[in-house]
């Protein structure tokens, strides 16, 4: 039976990044429904990188900017916190490589919901606060529940980000994906296959729930 | 009474102009706001509601101050107790019947609300626990107005209310809100541009023409002007 290490922490690593995603990326989704600048496409833009971007580049200067060589990442080590080849450190680069992933689909749902619903509620005594947590976020509940699954999804796929900022140690950044990599290069199939299943049979369902998730919305709309 | 005196920048089709209207709305009165589209009678309500702000302006309710761009006073939406009905979609989707008149009501009172007791004085009877997608466009805004009740709102505001309806929808609705300000003597102000609406509902009409309306007239001269305008075609 291969070590089951590798499994439990991608899905701690994808549950932590989805949780931490979706608390941070809900206010930064609803600015950016708001704002009305030029500079939006910019930002936009910038929130969109990482679908593009190669993650051995993120990795790479998430890398450079935590090194204890430079500055930043020296004034965090002087106060005993270092990132590289730590869970610290895969977090982080996981939370930045799945970002889009979360934002996306909040700012759209932020952007559809009337603002008429918003209006009602204030006329009804009701503050901005109120309005968002009982009116705004329960009909944008798919989207949430779409953005918190793709940014699970995604994590439990990621290999480059990791494999730079993380390097591959058992129990603390090996995850399943470098566990089949590291199987691989060892010629161990059976373990390389005992993760890859778990991960495509993972796969399956999530895509299954993502339908499921668009099919109960349209039967909604 | 509502006192009401604003200019407010606007864009129309012929680019920025002020939209200015002076009037007196009367209590226990149903008042049509009518005009062309593109006229700001949507943009009037909202200043009304407190949910868009001129940059000059005087609103009184009663005895009370809700704006005052000289003094800088600006009453919160939430302060001024409106019922706001718009054109579709007036209830939250995600509640029941019930939880949307509820909605309407503080936390500490709702358990004096009888939603049962409102449901029959709207003709809703047994219909608490639909939710607003299993309802007509007309049973929509009747439990719009049941969450007005609700909420004991002074003033109410119906923004185009009868333009998804049918004809049939639109003359049960007419006849129910004709029914329920008497009852319950409320001030009730439409905005709409379709004159049958004035005609079947409205005692004055605010007319607003080229962005600008100063004061109401009786639903008689409205009609006058209207027929007068024909007979010119």
């Amino acid at each position: 039976m291969p070590d089951l290490s590798p499994i439990l922490l991608s899905l701690k690593l994808a549950l932590l990044t989805s949780f931490v995603l979706l608390v941070i990326g809900l206010p930064i989704a609803y600015a950016l429904s708001i704002w009305k600048s030029k500079a939006k496409i910019v930002v936009e833009s910038l929130v969109s990188l990482p679908i593009i971007l190669p993650p051995t580049v993120i990795g790479f200067y998430l890398l450079i900017l935590f090194s204890p060589e430079n500055l930043f990442g020296e004034t965090l080590a002087n106060f005993g916190i270092h990132i590289p080849f730590t869970f610290s450190g895969i977090l982080i680069a996981s939370l930045v490589y799945s970002f889009p992933f979360m934002v996306q689909p909040l700012q759209k749902a932020f952007e559809q919901i009337p603002q008429h619903y918003w209006n009602i509620s204030y006329t009804l005594g009701k503050s901005k606060f109120e309005t968002l947590i009982k009116v705004v976020l329960p009909n944008m509940k798919h989207a949430i529940l779409t953005g918190f699954i793709l940014t699970f999804a995604h994590t439990m796929g990621e290999f480059g980000v990791i494999l730079m900022i993380g390097g591959n140690i058992p129990g603390e950044t090996k995850v399943a994906s470098l566990a089949i990599y590291s199987d691989l290069e060892a010629l161990d199939y059976n373990a390389a296959h005992f993760y890859s299943i778990i991960l495509l049979t993972i796969s399956i369902l999530i895509i299954f729930m993502v339908n499921l998730l668009n099919k109960d919305k349209k039967a909604d709309a | 009474m509502l006192d009401i005196h604003i200019k407010k920048q606007i864009k129309s089709v012929r680019g920025e102009t002020a939209l200015e209207v002076q009037a007196h709305f009367k209590n226990e009165a149903i008042t049509g706001i009518y005009g062309n589209s593109g006229e700001g009678k949507s943009t009037l309500f909202n200043i009304i509601a407190g949910l868009n702000s001129p940059e000059y302006g005087m609103l009184h309710y009663n005895d009370l101050v809700w704006l005052d761009s000289v003094k800088e006073i600006n009453l919160p939406t939430q302060k001024r107790n409106t019922g706001y009905i718009f054109q579709t979609n007036s209830l939250f989707p995600h509640f029941t019947v019930k939880e949307n008149i509820l909605f309407a009501v503080k936390n500490e009172n709702q358990h004096e609300v009888a939603v049962s007791k409102l449901l029959s004085q709207v003709d809703m009877e047994g219909m608490e626990n639909r939710y607003p997608h299993q309802l007509s466009g007309g049973q929509v805004q009747r439990i719009a107005i049941a969450r007005a009740l609700a909420q004991k709102a002074q003033i109410i505001l119906m923004d185009e209310p009868f333009s998804a309806l049918d004809f049939e929808m639109k003359q049960k609705l007419y006849s129910f809100i004709k029914v329920f300000k008497k009852k319950y003597n409320l001030m009730i102000l439409i905005v709409t541009h379709d004159i049958n609406d004035i005609f079947y509902l409205c005692d004055e009409v605010l007319w607003i023409k080229n962005h600008k309306a100063t004061g109401t007239i009786p639903i008689d001269e409205f009609k006058d002007e209207i027929e007068l305008k024909l007979r010119n075609l």
